[in-house]
C-alpha cells in the first residue's frame, strides 16, 4: 500500500483545505513535514487515524477536532463540515477513503455534531471503473487492520511501550497478521469443522453406548476449543488493557499536578508485583509442607497406639526384644553366662538359652526398631516443627497480604486524589484508567476460568478417548469413516504444528533483523532478541560472558528498541510479500511517524535519520523545525522525495517572533497552512 | 524452539503430505475471499472440498 495524498479541511489547526502529496518514489521514498511546536504535526498524524478509523489519540480524544477559526467564521446556526480524504494505491487498485462529519455552530466558539462521522471508500480497478464499497470498514480492515495501526501510524515520543515488557501476546498477534499466516489458520479452522462432520457420520453408525460416548467427546472437544478461544481472547484483552493503562499512566505523568501521584502509584505497583511474587513463593512452601507432613495432623493417636503396641509385643516376646541372637550364640560357644553359670550342651540352662534365642532380634531388626521407635516417640517434636513452620509461613502470608492491602488502599486514595484535582483532563484520564483496570482484572479473571475449563476438558477428554479407543466395531462403513476421521485429525494436528513452526520461524528471522537494525543505531554492547514468548528483550553480557536481560533502559534507548522492532516487522512483511512464499503473504505497509526522533540525542537522531528510508517502502515523518536541520537533514539527503513546511499563523505576534515557520494571523485566530518546499 | 516447517511436513507419510498439500490448495483457492463468515455458503463449500480430498485419500474399497 502506498499513500498518494491527504486532503484536510477544518481539522484541528487546518481551516482551509490543506493538500499534501506524499512521495511514492521507490528511492526517494521519504516525505518530510517540518514545523514549529503547536503548528499541527501531531494533528496530521491524527488526520490519518481519524480518516481511516474515526479515532484520534489526543488527550481530549475527538472532542475538539473541529477547527476553531472555521467555527468563528461560520454564520450563527450555520453548518460546517469536517472532511479528510486519503487517496492510496494497493495491489493494482486505487482507493479514496473519505470521512466527513457535519456540525452546527451554537456559539462564537462552539459547534455541535449534527450526525456521526460518515466513512466512504471508493475503489478504482485496473479497468478504470470506480465503485463505492458497500462494506468500507471491512475493505479497509483487509488492507490496514485497525489493531495494527500502532505499527503504521505512531507518535515517536510515545512508542517506547509498543514493544515493551508484557507485550508478547500483542507482538505474536502482530507477527501473524503482518506476515499473513492466514492460509494455515483458515486450514486449521476448516479441517476442525470437517473433522466434526466425520464424527457426526461415525455417530450414526454405532451403538447407543458408543454414541453417547462420542457425543460426550464431541461436547468436550467443543468445550476445549471454546476454552482455547477464551484463553486467547482473555490474554489479548489483558495485554490491550495493560498497554492502555501504561499509556494513561504516561499521560498522567505529563501533568505537573498529577506527576508525583502517578510516580508514587508506579512505585506502589512495582512493590505490589514483588509482594505477589512473594505470595506465590510462600504458598508454594506451604504446599510443600502440607504435601510432606499434613498426615501428622490426623495421625497423633495412631502414633501413640503404634508405639504402645510395639512395646507390648516386645514384652510379650512376639517382637524381638533386648537380647540379640549373636549375644546368645557367643555365650553358648564360651560355655558360660555373664553371671558365671556354666552352660553345658543339653543342660536346663542350655535349653533356656535356646528358647530365648527364638525371640531374640538380629542387628538389622534392632536397628529398624530403634529408628521406628525413635520416630514414633519423637512424633510430638516433628508435629511441633511442622505446626510452627506452617504457622510461620501463614504469618508471613498474612503480613504480605496486609502490606498488599495497605498499598492497594494507598492506590485507591491516589485515584481519589487524582479525581479531586482541579483539572478536567486529569479527571477524565483517571476515570478512563479506572475503567481499564476493571477491564484488565475482568480479563485476568476470565483467563483463570478459561484455563481451568481448558485443563479440565483436556483431562476428561483424554480419559474418554481412551475408553472410546477400546470400543470395537466391525462395521465396514464405520471403519472407513473412522479412518477418515483419524486422517483429518492427523492433518489438523500437523497444520497446528506447522502454524506454530512458521510463527516461530518468523520470530527467529525477526529477532535477527531487529538486532541488526538495533546494532546499527545503539551505542552500547547489547543485543536485541525476540524470545520464545515473543517478548522483545535487550541482552547484555557480564564480564564472565554470561548474558542477562536488561530491565532498565533510558527512554531514548526504549525508543530505539521499539523503532527497530517496528521497522523490522514492516520490512520482513515486505520481503515475504515480494518472495511470494507458499505460507506467508506478507504485505506492503507505509510508516507514518510523528516525532520519530522523540527523546533521542543528536547522535541517535543522525543514525535513525540515516536508516529511516530503509524502514519501509514509504515513509512519512513529521519533525520539529529544530530537529530538521544539520546532521538529521544531511543524513536523509537523497532519500527525501517531498518536503513540506508547516506555517503557524499566530494572532498578536511580536514582529521579532516572526520567522519562516511563524507568521502573523490575518484572521485574529491561530491556524496553520502548509507549503511545499523545493528540494 | 519448535520444529522447522519442512520437518513438520516431512514427518508425515508421502500420501499424507499430498493430502496436506491438496487441503492447503483448497484454502489458497479461496484466500482472495477476505471476509469469510462462519457457516456461510462459501465456508460450507470449502469444508466439502476438504472432505472430498480426504474421501479420495481414504477410499471405500467396496
Amino acid at each position: 500500500m502506498k499513500i498518494d495524498l491527504i486532503k484536510i479541511k477544518n481539522f484541528r489547526q487546518f481551516s482551509n483545505e490543506a493538500v499534501i502529496h506524499l512521495s511514492t518514489d521507490e528511492v526517494k521514498n521519504v516525505t518530510v513535514i517540518h514545523g514549529a511546536n503547536g503548528s499541527g504535526k501531531t494533528s496530521l498524524l491524527n488526520a490519518f487515524k481519524w480518516c481511516f478509523y474515526g479515532e484520534t489519540d489526543f488527550d481530549t480524544r475527538n472532542d475538539n477536532i473541529l477547527n476553531e477559526s472555521a467555527i468563528h467564521d461560520c454564520e450563527d446556526n450555520g453548518v460546517l463540515e469536517l472532511r479528510i480524504e486519503v487517496r492510496f494505491s494497493h495491489e493494482g487498485k486505487k482507493y479514496g477513503a473519505i470521512r466527513h462529519q457535519k456540525f452546527k455552530k451554537t456559539s462564537s466558539i462552539k459547534a455541535k455534531e449534527l450526525d456521526v462521522a460518515n466513512f466512504e471508500l471508493d475503489i478504482t480497478g485496473e479497468d478504470g471503473q470506480t465503485i463505492r464499497s458497500r462494506q468500507p470498514h471491512v475493505d479497509l480492515q483487509n488492507i490496514l487492520p485497525m489493531d495494527l495501526q500502532p505499527y503504521f501510524f505512531f507518535n515517536g515520543e510515545r512508542i517506547e511501550k509498543i514493544a515493551g515488557v508484557g507485550q508478547g501476546v500483542l507482538i505474536q498477534e502482530a507477527i501473524k497478521k503482518l506476515m499473513g499466516l492466514e492460509l494455515v489458520d483458515r486450514a486449521i479452522d476448516h479441517t476442525r469443522k470437517a473433522k466434526k462432520k466425520y464424527r457426526e457420520l461415525l455417530r450414526t453408525e454405532v451403538s447407543d453406548d458408543h454414541k453417547e460416548l462420542l457425543d460426550l467427546i464431541s461436547a468436550l472437544e467443543d468445550q476445549k476449543t471454546e476454552a482455547e478461544k477464551n484463553i486467547d481472547n482473555a490474554k489479548k484483552r489483558k495485554a490491550i488493557a495493560t498497554q492502555d493503562i501504561d499509556n494513561l499512566d504516561a499521560k498522567l505523568k505529563t501533568f505537573d499536578q498529577s506527576r508525583n501521584l502517578q510516580k508514587e502509584r508506579d512505585k506502589l505497583d512495582e512493590e505490589i508485583d514483588k509482594i505477589d511474587d512473594n505470595l506465590i513463593l510462600i504458598k508454594s512452601k506451604q504446599k510443600k509442607i502440607l504435601d510432606d507432613k499434613s498426615f501428622l495432623i490426623i495421625s497423633n493417636n495412631i502414633f501413640e497406639d503404634c508405639s504402645a503396641l510395639i512395646d507390648q509385643n516386645r514384652k510379650k516376646g512376639v517382637l524381638p526384644y533386648g537380647i540379640k541372637e549373636q549375644f546368645i550364640d557367643d555365650r553358648i560357644e564360651m560355655g558360660s553366662c555373664i553371671c558365671g553359670t556354666k552352660i553345658q550342651k543339653g543342660s536346663e540352662e542350655h535349653r533356656c538359652l535356646l528358647k530365648v534365642r527364638e525371640t531374640a532380634g538380629t542387628d538389622s531388626q534392632e536397628s529398624i526398631y530403634t529408628s521406628v521407635s525413635a520416630l514414633l516417640k519423637s512424633h510430638d517434636e516433628i508435629y511441633s516443627d511442622f505446626s510452627s513452620g506452617y504457622k510461620e509461613l501463614s504469618k508471613e502470608l498474612q503480613d504480605e497480604l496486609n502490606a498488599k492491602s495497605e498499598k492497594n488502599n494507598r492506590i485507591s486514595e491516589i485515584s481519589a486524589q487524582m479525581g479531586r484535582l482541579d483539572n478536567e483532563l486529569i479527571k477524565k484520564l483517571e476515570e478512563e484508567r479506572s475503567a481499564k483496570i476493571i477491564e484488565r482484572d475482568n480479563a485476568i479473571g476470565d483467563l483463570r476460568i478459561a484455563q481451568n475449563e481448558f485443563d479440565s476438558s483436556k483431562a476428561t477428554l483424554a480419559i474418554k478417548r481412551d475408553v472410546e479407543s477400546k470400543f470395537e466395531s466391525h462395521a465396514r462403513e464405520r471403519d472407513v469413516a473412522q479412518l477418515r476421521y483419524e486422517k483429518i485429525e492427523l492433518i489438523e494436528n500437523t497444520l497446528t504444528e506447522l502454524r506454530d513452526s512458521l510463527s516461530d520461524q518468523v520470530r527467529v528471522d525477526l529477532s535477527e533483523r531487529v538486532d541488526s537494525t538495533f546494532q546499527s543505531i545503539i551505542r552500547k554492547p547489547v543485543r536485541a532478541i525476540i524470545d520464545d514468548e515473543y517478548r522483545l528483550q535487550i541482552l547484555k553480557k557480564t564480564p564472565a560472558g554470561e548474558e542477562y536481560v536488561v530491565s532498565e533502559q533510558s527512554t531514548g534507548e526504549k525508543q530505539v528498541t521499539s523503532l527497530s522492532f517496528i521497522a523490522s516487522i514492516i520490512s520482513l512483511a515486505k520481503e515475504k510479500h515480494e518472495k511470494q512464499s507458499a505460507f506467508f503473504q506478507g504485505g506492503l505497509y507505509p510508516l507514518v511517524m510523528d516525532s520519530p526522533f522523540g527523546a533521542l540525542d543528536d547522535d541517535y537522531r543522525e543514525k535513525v535519520a540515516g536508516s529511516v528510508a530503509s524502514l519501509a517502502q514509504q515513509v512519512v515523518m513529521f519533525v520539529s523545525n529544530s530537529q530538521w536541520s544539520g546532521r538529521v537533514k544531511d543524513a536523509t539527503s537523497g532519500k527525501v522525495g517531498k518536503s513540506y513546511q508547516l506555517i503557524y499563523h499566530k494572532p498578536n505576534i511580536k514582529e521579532s517572533d516572526v520567522d519562516e515557520y511563524t507568521l502573523a494571523s490575518d484572521t485574529g485566530h491561530e491556524y496553520s497552512t502548509i507549503e511545499e518546499v523545493s528540494l | 524452539m519448535s520444529k522447522k516447517p519442512n520437518d513438520v511436513i516431512n514427518q508425515l507419510q508421502k500420501e499424507d503430505q499430498i493430502l496436506l498439500g491438496r487441503i492447503l490448495k483448497v484454502e489458497e483457492n479461496h484466500l482472495h475471499l477476505r471476509d469469510l463468515k462462519a457457516s456461510s455458503r462459501t465456508e460450507k463449500e470449502i469444508i466439502s472440498a476438504i472432505m472430498k480430498e480426504v474421501d479420495e485419500a481414504v477410499k471405500d474399497e467396496n
